[in-house]
């Protein structure tokens, strides 16, 4: 039962840095220390209050199945996104992506640490 | 550990009910997935104007709402060690705490509908996002806000109702069946925790530090 | 395996109440079996009807039996039929149900109750899609491309949605069900690699069902919610994408293929060795090629997406994995034809319809590499080449098994012999009827006919109407079944317990076998196939 309590604790104390620091500007770093304390929140209600620390390893392994399964649409479906090139045609010149509210009209990609292009691609 | 002695055709059915509300769950992780798929993909299009949506919900309703969800989950799992120590009076009143916790969340959750409401966040005719530049992606961010958390507070509800029928059920059979059945709704419970846990960065903290 | 065990005294599932109620109330895992089986027979006959229609309008070049509308309805209530309550269903819910059990020595499922649940389901969405079909029908093709489906179609797509994500749920439910139960309630002995090879690969289909439809089930309410609210998810106008519904869709929709052919595969699995009398070449292989399949299965959606707007990239990664899923469908194809080497094969008709399985499989596999090339794809891509390729695994793989299935299974299902003779006609004719349907159609494909148009240039006639042609005579062969199988039912011989001889706990028992599956617990430890060359099949 004080296992119980401890866990819930370190729940607590997740919730609460994450809540802080999402506040803190950290560029990138943000988004990456939410997904690892989401991540360590899980694996907290995970081992000790849906038992996979002492399951037998057939539970684990369903477990481990799902999410192998969810991150194979993640990670194929995102190869198409992240790979995708505009080819702009001869006549067409860019938007100045420097400026927001146009920034926004044409999906930006700036800020995102994903991105696999430059800004400014240039017209073949 | 349960005080019974050790029954083989009640292992069986617990190894049961286990593998089966296990692989259940499996098959409800790809069902929220393919959601998280789709905030990914508004999010790395249209960065600027998720983030300016993700800054207009209301945070300290969404870290309120974690907390109590979190906590309900811990008191399914010390009414499942009571149980199983045949503790049956804790077990049920830890359980009334759980059921308690999960309309607190439904009451917050509609209070939050009801302020986007007032401030025309609902997608549709009325949805306005002032400091968003691209409207049609900020609405696209409170579509997937709206379906998700509507599909998660549909399977809590049934959460609440399944946690209800345990402690009714735990009062009825004094035998294992109810502390079996308990582990396996608990299962289905934690799991709905598990998808507000990523629900509630991804919707709530997401573009705050700006 | 030894002498059979004498029918018991115990009435058989058949007898145990006579009641249309006590046949849908049942949680008896046989009883569900027949309902299916009753069921998809249905569907299967409403989804032939608008082939054939549309099969007549594709006699001639111009449009003169249907119009452009009608025609997009019946093709889109074809697929709509076909794959989600005849194909997708069909072995797993009929043989699943009635031999998965019996082969693994258990009373019953592991969840009986969510098993009738699970039928339940299946006849309701199934009834949904009806009433949306006679409401009108949908319009979108079955795979319901977005933003056709979500902005401009006038047709009744929520309607059919509802039907198919009710049935969709009706699937991960079975596919639960079957998991727990191989897990959990094999025989005392039956190790994994004791098992038949019908039930790994049961549970391959099943491991599929349960984690790609629920990916069906959300994208199809995302889809719904869309039309309803008019938000732009997969609206481009609208800040969405077309390709996040395709990349959804298919994420599902292409390991549903594989839930469609591994059940088949597991059929031949039984047939092959029983009538060739032979042990099946490289057990431990089949049974990895079985999971190997059903793993790379989710590796290669991005195949039907080549011409879409994927990136180049992605396709290229799409292609190269696409190419591996042949592999181990290759080694089974092997491991068959070195079964029937050297063995004593004895042409009845579940056997006929096994090497016709395998047959029109290799084909059909063979085409998918052809496919599976980014190069090739790009210019038969949405022809009938790909039509043809997608048939000859469905009705030349997956439909050939089935029937073979029946062919087998029902003397224990049904304590009844079919006419033999008659069997072995109409498996000739849905062979032959087959070839000539699909065949013209790699060459329309290869030659430039894109699919799921009503009209064509003129030089594609002739092929149509050998293709047509085909698809009467295909109709005759299924029609044999039907009333050879009815008569049975009342003219036929009484089966013995295991009139083909075959290895398999299913054959001790009485056929048809007893409410509670056998009298005594079985012992699962004996090899599987264990077939010698000079013990002969009963006629």
């Amino acid at each position: 039962m004080r296992t119980l309590v401890f866990v819930w604790m370190a729940l607590m104390v997740l919730l609460a840095v994450t809540t802080g620091s999402a506040l803190v500007p950290l560029g990138p770093a943000n988004t990456i220390l939410n997904l690892v304390i989401a991540i360590a929140k899980t694996a907290l209600v995970a081992l000790f209050f849906m038992h996979l620390r002492h399951s037998i390893s057939l539970l684990r392994l369903i477990a481990i199945v799902g999410l192998t399964t969810l991150s194979l649409l993640f990670i194929l479906s995102g190869a198409d996104f992240v790979t995708r090139s505009i080819e702009r045609s001869a006549w067409q010149t860019p938007p100045d992506l420097r400026q927001p509210e146009i920034a926004d009209r044409y999906s930006s990609r700036d800020g995102m640490m994903w991105s696999l292009h430059s800004r400014t691609k240039s017209s073949r | 550990m349960s005080a019974h002695a050790y029954d083989p055709a009640s292992a069986l059915a617990d190894a049961r009910a286990r593998i089966g509300m296990w692989v259940f769950l499996a098959s409800e992780i790809m069902f929220f997935g393919p959601v998280f798929f789709a905030y990914l993909y508004g999010r790395y299009e249209w960065p600027h104007a998720f983030f300016a949506a993700s800054r207009s919900t209301d945070l300290l309703c969404g870290a309120v709402n974690t907390a109590i969800l979190l906590t309900s989950s811990t008191a399914v799992a010390m009414a499942l060690r009571y149980a199983e120590g045949d503790l049956r009076r804790q077990a049920r009143r830890a359980l009334s705490v759980v059921m308690l916790l999960g309309f607190a969340f439904l009451l917050i959750k509609g209070y939050e509908y009801g302020q986007d409401w007032h401030e025309h966040l609902i997608p549709g005719r009325d949805f306005e996002l002032r400091d968003a530049a691209n409207q049609a992606a900020a609405q696209l961010f409170y579509f997937i806000y709206f379906f998700s958390t509507l599909l998660h507070a549909l399977h809590l509800l049934i959460g609440i109702g399944l946690i209800g029928y345990c402690r009714s059920y735990l009062k009825r059979d004094t035998g294992h069946r109810a502390v079996r059945r308990l582990e396996v709704i608990g299962l289905y419970w934690h799991f709905v925790d598990i998808i507000w846990i990523f629900l509630y960065p991804a919707l709530y903290l997401a573009g705050r530090a700006s | 395996m030894s002498t059979p065990l004498p029918a018991t005294a115990a009435p058989s599932y058949l007898h145990d109440g006579y009641s249309l109620w006590s046949w849908i109330t049942s949680h008896d895992h046989k009883r569900i079996a027949i309902l299916y089986a009753v069921s998809i027979t249905a569907f299967f006959f409403i989804g032939a009807v608008a082939a054939g229609l549309i099969r007549l309008e594709l006699v001639t070049p111009a449009a003169d039996a249907v119009d452009a509308d009608t025609y997009n309805r019946l093709f889109t209530a074809h697929g709509v039929i076909m794959v989600w309550m005849f194909l997708i269903p069909s072995i797993p819910s009929v043989f699943g149900n009635f031999a998965l059990a019996l082969m693994i020595g258990a009373r019953d499922l592991a969840f009986p109750r969510l098993n009738l649940l699970s039928w339940y389901l299946y006849a309701g969405g199934g009834l949904f899609t009806i009433a949306a079909l006679l409401l009108g029908g949908v319009d979108t093709g079955w795979t319901f491309y977005t933003p056709y489906s979500s902005i401009f179609s006038n047709s009744h797509v929520i309607m059919t949605l509802l039907g198919v994500l009710i049935v969709g749920f009706s699937s991960i439910l079975t596919g639960l069900n079957f998991i727990v139960t191989v897990h959990t309630l094999r025989a005392p002995g039956m190790g994994w690699f004791k098992l038949p090879l019908f039930v790994w690969a049961i549970y391959a289909t099943s491991v599929i069902l349960v984690l790609a439809t629920p990916v069906l089930a959300i994208t199809l309410l995302l889809l719904a919610a869309e039309r309803i609210f008019h938000i732009g998810l997969f609206n481009p106008a609208l800040g969405g994408d077309p390709l996040l519904f395709q990349h959804l869709f298919w994420f599902y929709s292409h390991p549903a293929v594989y839930i469609m052919i591994l059940p088949a595969m597991g059929v031949a699995s039984e047939i092959i060795p029983c009538f060739a009398r032979k042990r099946v070449f490289g057990y431990k292989f089949m049974a990895f090629a079985i999971i190997g399949i059903a793993v790379i299965s989710f590796l290669v959606w991005g195949h039907h997406m080549f011409v879409s707007g994927q990136s180049v990239y992605a396709s290229m990664v799409f292609s190269v994995l696409s190419f591996m899923v042949a592999v181990p469908s290759a080694i089974k194809v092997f491991n068959w034809t070195a079964t029937l080497h050297k063995g004593s094969i004895s042409f009845t008709a579940p056997m006929l319809y096994a090497l016709g399985f395998v047959i029109l499989f290799l084909q059909g596999g063979l085409t998918g590499l052809f496919l599976a090339s980014l190069s090739i794809d790009v210019h038969v891509t949405d022809t009938y080449f790909v039509v043809a390729h997608f048939h000859y695994i469905m009705v030349g793989g997956s439909v050939m098994a089935y029937l073979g299935a029946v062919h087998y299974w029902w003397p224990k299902m049904t304590g009844r012999m079919y006419a033999e003779s008659w069997a072995r006609v109409a498996a000739l004719i849905i062979f032959a009827g087959f070839n000539l349907t699909f065949f013209p159609q790699y060459l329309l494909g290869y030659e430039g006919m894109p699919r799921r148009y009503h009209t064509y240039p003129d030089q594609f006639q002739v092929l149509n109407i050998l293709s047509s042609s085909g698809a009467a005579v295909l109709a005759i062969g299924y029609m044999l079944p039907l009333l050879y199988l009815f008569w049975s039912l009342w003219q036929g011989k009484h089966a013995p317990d295991n009139p083909w001889q075959a290895t398999g706990l299913e054959w001790q028992t009485s056929s048809p076998p007893p409410v509670h599956n056998f009298d005594h617990l079985p012992d699962g430890s004996a090899e599987p196939y264990d077939y010698t060359p000079d013990r002969a099949v009963q006629q």
